[in-house]
């Protein structure tokens, strides 16, 4: 089940709202509603996340329990491995044995991606490793850890929570009315991004890419890339506003996951600045215990290189993810090794130009089939001829889209910082006076209104992440 | 598992509130008209899984949701409201087999979304090999028709894309714009055919005539997609002159009025100016099938009976159609004592092969009008009709 469908916003939700609120067990209500949406998408591909979550119980409490330090290491290598057992067969199998291995198996024969596994794994994995490393205590219960691995706001895209941020708040909490207006503002903020831009902006770089790359004027092609680099971002950080807003009314805090990525000025910059629950675990779980920056420069700049191939992998099983995870490690060594110092004395356009460039290109890579497509796509970006029959710009675009992609382009920058909007601490929602709030009710109130027009007109597009 | 978690009266109220409104779509599912929306959007609403389709509960989920998309309250006034701001403050095409220029001409490029732009393709890059063997089935109908004493008319209105192709808005792609201004400077591809190969039946493609007329005030309704205007006015009378009907029906002044737009399938309707001639009175139209169709055609849903107190004729005629038949049949039906209309699209290989015989015995018809617009000549439903419609 995706947020931005009817069956969400207007029965799934407010069912599970009003059981939230009427019901005394509020983790057994979260529980029960959260195994349901994975049910509602994934039938019974439940029980894989409930043996999941199971495994991760046991294996957990086996870690803490264990008072030998090789034990412990034994344990919990034993926990990732696993883990990492169940990403790789459900999301790597077919790639492996289809495009590596090239044993063209038929797709029946092959298993079905479970959606969200990739998050949901990650953050078992987490949870073994904070345990391990003594930074988080073990669930209390098998229940407790289940809320925290299958919570439906984040459970299929994010962000990426790690168990030792909501333990405390998984036995106490609370439901109170500022949070709550903050996670209805934060909810509507994020399904309007999707619904209102996302959407919108999705069937301008799905035409792009759907025509064939030598017949695109270089103009369809820069428009085309343009609209996809507005789609994934307003995409995937309205999904996780959604997912933010909606764990501020259940009272937990779920960490930020986007900070307004495209107005950074370096690759390095960029991902501190996107999907950031994301690269924070594989700072911590990953590139540092790789060995992070200790090692020198080889060894800082292969660590670089491991870390973005593993970071493109997980965003798909494709030699295009794989490319597209190098392209970024490149960039980011070439930032280390001396881009960076360039880059902070040239004039701030120049490097914001150079940013979303290679952001851009990167996207190519990311959007397209196959690589052969991607590299299509790129030369028809930087052709300098184009013939009389070439797919112009106004092919793929209208004036309703035309409109939508100027506003998410001043969207891009932080313009909200400016407003109330920008407050993630609902301190300043309960300070506020009475008029404002009432100003900021009925905002979100025409959003809901808005969304629900292109919602209930037939708007649908799965969101982009979900295949992640 | 429950443990100290609080929650404030302001919260559980307000959540509350939030869960109340937004479930109103689905709490007035009873009273959601689903008729209106079937019949708007032209297809059967899914219906409440049972607890049986939960045997596997991905697709009773899925059903589940379909059911909720197709009956939720108030989708249709939703939809229609989008559209109509897609159309009117965007100038946009509100669906992607409409093009919609920035003059306000739409065009109509093709009956099916999945397909945007196949109409386009079929007048634009005409299949000459498939028109070829149109003609010349045309012509062993024609032969068989007139061992009846019974005429052949192959009558082609000129579609919009013929008639305005250089306004073909930058929407739709450049080579075929190019392809479809090309054909249009050569008065159509199709129909010239048709024309050149012609034996014993007439072909009425009256291009000229309607281009020079083109941009006259409301020739052909901007906002339409068909056209009941000037256009067909002038269409009928091209065809009495090629089919030799004598008279004119051009005497009395036609006045301009605001007719409601003709397709559905935008989303919404629209107020649209258009001629309408007073001749028209005289014909009565009779929406429902004859009696003989129903009992011998049960399937065939599409027809019209169209009866004129002073033909300018004494003929009849059998009018097999596309959906432009149902604009211009009141036109044409000045020129005969009656015309029985039918969708040639409704017509399966079963009643293909049967109905022309029993319709000319029935009707005492004089005359086959086979009119199909010039972007629909190169259609499956011509050729099916052409292929199973044998005269015994």
């Amino acid at each position: 089940m995706i947020f931005s469908t009817t069956a969400f916003l207007y029965f799934f939700l407010p069912l599970f709202l009003a059981a939230y609120v009427l019901l005394p067990w509020k983790n057994l209500t979260a529980l029960s509603f959260s195994l349901l949406f994975f049910a509602w998408g994934e039938g019974v591909y439940l029980i894989l996340l409930l043996a999941v979550v199971w495994m991760n119980f046991l294996i957990g409490a086996a870690v803490h329990k264990a008072e030998n330090d090789k034990l412990r290491r034994i344990l919990v290598c034993a926990g990732v491995s696993l883990n990492l057992a169940v990403l790789a067969y459900f999301k790597y199998w077919g790639f492996l044995v289809n495009d590596v291995l090239a044993m063209s198996l038929p797709a029946e024969s092959l298993p079905i991606l479970p959606l969200g596994i990739s998050f949901f794994i990650f953050q078992s994995i987490s949870y073994l490793v904070d345990v391990y490393r003594r930074e988080a205590t073990p669930a209390q219960s098998v229940y407790d850890l289940a809320l925290y691995i299958a919570m439906f706001p984040q459970l299929i895209a994010g962000p990426i929570v790690r168990y030792g941020d909501v333990a405390c708040a998984l036995r106490q909490r609370a439901v109170s009315f500022f949070p709550v207006v903050r996670g209805l503002q934060l909810f509507a903020m994020g399904l309007a991004f999707k619904v209102l831009i996302a959407n919108q902006v999705a069937v301008v770089a799905d035409a792009a890419f759907a025509a064939p790359a030598d017949q695109l004027a270089p103009s369809t092609a820069w428009l085309g890339i343009t609209a996809y680099t507005l789609q994934i971002f307003f995409d995937f950080a309205g999904y996780s506003l959604m997912a933010i807003g909606l764990g501020r009314v259940m009272g937990f805090r779920f960490p930020r996951n986007f900070n307004h990525p495209y107005v950074s000025r370096s690759i390095t910059e960029f991902w501190r600045r996107w999907h950031m629950s994301l690269s924070s675990w594989f700072r911590d779980y990953l590139y540092i215990p790789l060995g992070g920056n200790r090692g020198g420069a080889v060894s800082t700049y292969r660590n670089l290189f491991v870390v973005f191939l593993l970071c493109g992998l997980w965003h798909g099983a494709a030699w295009s993810f794989v490319a597209w995870g190098l392209f970024h490690g490149s960039l980011l060594v070439l930032e280390r090794a001396g881009l960076n110092r360039l880059l902070t004395k040239i004039p701030e356009v120049f490097a914001h130009l150079y940013l979303l460039t290679a952001v851009m290109i990167g996207w190519v890579l990311f959007r397209a089939d196959t690589l052969s497509q991607a590299w299509s796509y790129l030369q028809a970006m930087f052709r300098t001829t184009t013939s009389l029959a070439a797919v112009g710009p106004w092919e793929i675009i209208n004036h309703q889209q035309a409109w939508v992609l100027a506003l998410a382009v001043v969207f891009c920058f932080p313009v909200l910082e400016r407003t109330r909007w920008r407050q993630w601490d609902e301190t300043s929602v309960s300070t506020m006076p009475t008029s404002a709030l009432v100003v900021d009710v009925t905002v979100i109130t025409l959003l809901f209104i808005l969304c629900s027009v292109f919602v209930l007109s037939g708007t649908y597009n799965p969101f982009i992440y979900f295949r992640f | 598992m429950s443990g100290p978690i609080r929650q404030t009266p302001g919260a559980s109220a307000t959540l509350l509130l939030v869960a109340l409104v937004l479930a109103v779509p689905v709490l007035l599912i009873p009273l959601a008209d689903d008729e209106a929306r079937a019949e708007w959007e032209k297809r059967s609403l899914v219906e409440l899984p049972s607890i049986s389709d939960f045997g596997s509960p991905k697709a009773g989920f899925a059903q589940l949701g379909e059911y909720l998309n197709d009956h939720v309250f108030g989708v249709l006034a939703v939809n229609r409201a989008y559209r109509r701001a897609q159309f009117e403050l965007f100038g946009d095409a509100p669906i992607p087999n409409v093009v919609r220029g920035d003059d306000g001409l739409v065009f109509l490029t093709s009956h099916g979304a999945n397909y945007p732009r196949a109409t386009l393709n079929r007048f634009c890059s005409p299949n000459s090999f498939r028109i070829k063997g149109i003609a010349r089935s045309l012509a062993n109908l024609s032969e068989e028709l007139r061992r009846y004493g019974v005429q052949l008319h192959v009558a082609i209105p000129p579609s919009k894309i013929a008639l305005y192709a250089d306004r073909l808005p930058p929407t739709v792609p450049v080579r075929h714009r190019h392809r479809c201004q090309s054909i249009a400077q050569k008065r159509g591809f199709a129909p010239d055919l048709l024309s050149s190969m012609a034996e014993g039946y007439s072909v009425i493609y009256p291009f000229e005539e309607q281009f020079r007329l083109r941009d006259t005030p409301h020739f052909y309704p901007p906002e339409n997609f068909h056209a009941d205007s000037r256009s067909t006015h002038e269409f009928a009378r091209s065809f009495f002159r090629v089919a030799g009907i004598a008279g004119d029906i051009s005497g009395l002044e036609p006045s301009l009025e605001t007719v409601r737009a003709d397709l559905k399938m935008m989303g919404f309707s629209r107020d649209i100016k258009a001629w309408r001639y007073r001749y028209r009175q005289q014909v009565k139209i009779t929406r429902s099938p004859p009696s003989w169709v129903l009992s011998q055609f049960p399937t065939i849903k599409v027809t019209a009976t169209y009866d004129t107190e002073r033909p300018l004729s004494r003929r009849r005629a059998v009018l097999l159609s596309d959906s432009f038949g149902a604009f211009v049949a009141p036109h044409l039906a000045i020129g005969f004592e009656q015309i029985l209309r039918l969708n040639i699209k409704s017509l399966g290989k079963p009643e293909a092969e049967q109905f022309l015989t029993v319709a000319l015995k029935k009707t005492a018809a004089t005359d086959v009008i086979l009119l199909l617009h010039d972007a629909g000549l190169d259609t499956g439903s011509l050729q099916r009709f052409l292929e199973y419609s044998g005269l015994p």
